[in-house]
């Protein structure tokens, strides 16, 4: 799994390296489990944050720190 | 029969209207004894909307997000059972009050009188006897005035589960500048079918127009990422601006059915995922979830015909 850090959490994320793949994404936030999807357009979305897709896995996962409670606590 | 109910645009609201309406609404949070899954009756909503938001709908929808109230042709039909159900919530606390509209795409045109005072300050929405004010930016954006000041938030897990309690957050015009305008109404409009195959965030018509997926975020996702906080989460009903928000599309539909003289959904009432499979709670005579089981559960196809349902809008 991909690991990095944001605001001092703890992201980790693991997706197929295949440039078309769309599905499920496995990524983690301080070791609790993000919904995340790659959508047929290439966008990333997830349904926490419903209403917007995200050009990046990075900028869905930071989004979901700054502004989901569960996430931002 | 009973008599209609009439449902008005904020801005033609009394001072009573609208007291009674804030009244009924602040009643459901208080009401603990009548809830049904939740700590009280007005976060029920909230929690059937982020539980529903996290069903999948049909065999592709990890390719789309399709879900059970959202992101297909069920977006309107759903909202108008969820409103309609609020709405009869909201007469058990107050009787005879009714859902108001918030026309937001009045607001788009609202001009600045000067460099100091936002737009928004001239709606009628976002006032003291309202929904109350933007968020505090010194105080990480929670609503600090109005009627919902220190209105307490129900939020959730991965697996919708209530977790922790937060504040009301607002956040006017951060990640998108501008509200929806008239003319976005009017360029849905110009769609004179409802939805089309495979019936998800991809496809052309009326109902993908109004829930803001072409060339989004545009009128209904718009108006949530524009007010920002509480209402980017799958837990937006948290925030009490979502009710007249979505009784305002749910006028716009009224209105393209009244004028296309169509109720939209295919003519034979079925929808079938990119894999040919119908899925499950979108057809016609499929019983609307979350609510399926109860003895008034509704349809889909009960949700076609406002009028059939006493609704009016003036």
């Amino acid at each position: 799994m991909k690991s990095r850090n944001y605001r001092n959490k703890e992201i980790k994320y693991s997706m197929p390296e295949d440039p078309n793949y769309v599905g499920k994404i496995d990524l983690e936030i301080e070791h609790n489990h993000v919904h995340a999807l790659r959508l047929l357009d290439g966008t990333y979305a997830t349904h926490f944050l419903p209403y917007l897709h995200y050009d990046s896995i990075e900028e869905l996962t930071n989004e979901v720190i700054d502004k989901v409670p569960f996430y931002r606590s | 029969m009973q008599d209609p109910i009439i449902r008005k645009n904020v801005k033609s609201l009394s001072s009573n209207e609208k007291q009674h309406f804030i009244d009924a609404v602040k009643a459901l949070k208080t009401n603990t004894k009548e809830s049904r899954i939740a700590d009280n009756k007005y976060d029920d909503y909230v929690l059937w909307h982020a539980q529903t938001m996290m069903i999948p709908a049909g065999s592709d929808a990890d390719a789309n997000m399709r879900n059970l109230a959202h992101r297909g042709p069920i977006f309107l039909p759903w909202h108008r059972e969820f409103l309609r159900r609020f709405e009869l919530d909201l007469q058990k606390e107050v009787a005879d009050v009714a859902m108001p509209y918030w026309d937001w795409a009045a607001d788009a045109s609202l001009r600045s009188p000067d460099d100091e005072t936002p737009a928004w300050t001239l709606s009628p929405i976002w006032t003291e006897d309202f929904m109350g004010e933007n968020g505090d930016p010194n105080n990480d954006n929670i609503v600090g005035n109005g009627p919902f000041k220190d209105w307490i938030t129900q939020e959730v897990d991965d697996h919708g589960h209530p977790s922790l309690k937060d504040h009301l957050r607002r956040d006017f015009g951060n990640l998108i500048r501008t509200l929806p305008t008239q003319i976005d109404v009017y360029n849905a409009f110009s769609f004179d079918f409802f939805d089309t195959a495979y019936w998800d965030v991809f496809s052309k018509g009326f109902s993908n127009a109004i829930e803001g997926w072409l060339n989004g975020p545009q009128l209904h996702n718009r108006v949530h990422v524009w007010v920002g906080g509480s209402m980017l989460l799958n837990t937006s009903p948290n925030d009490p601006v979502f009710f007249v928000n979505h009784c305002n599309e749910d006028r716009i539909w009224a209105l393209w059915q009244d004028l296309r003289f169509n109720f939209g959904y295919p003519a034979d009432g079925t929808i079938r995922d990119r894999n040919g499979k119908k899925i499950d709670h979108y057809n016609i005579n499929d019983k609307i979830y979350p609510w399926q089981d109860e003895p008034e559960s509704k349809t889909i196809g009960d949700m076609l015909d406002y009028r059939k349902l006493g609704i009016r809008y003036k």
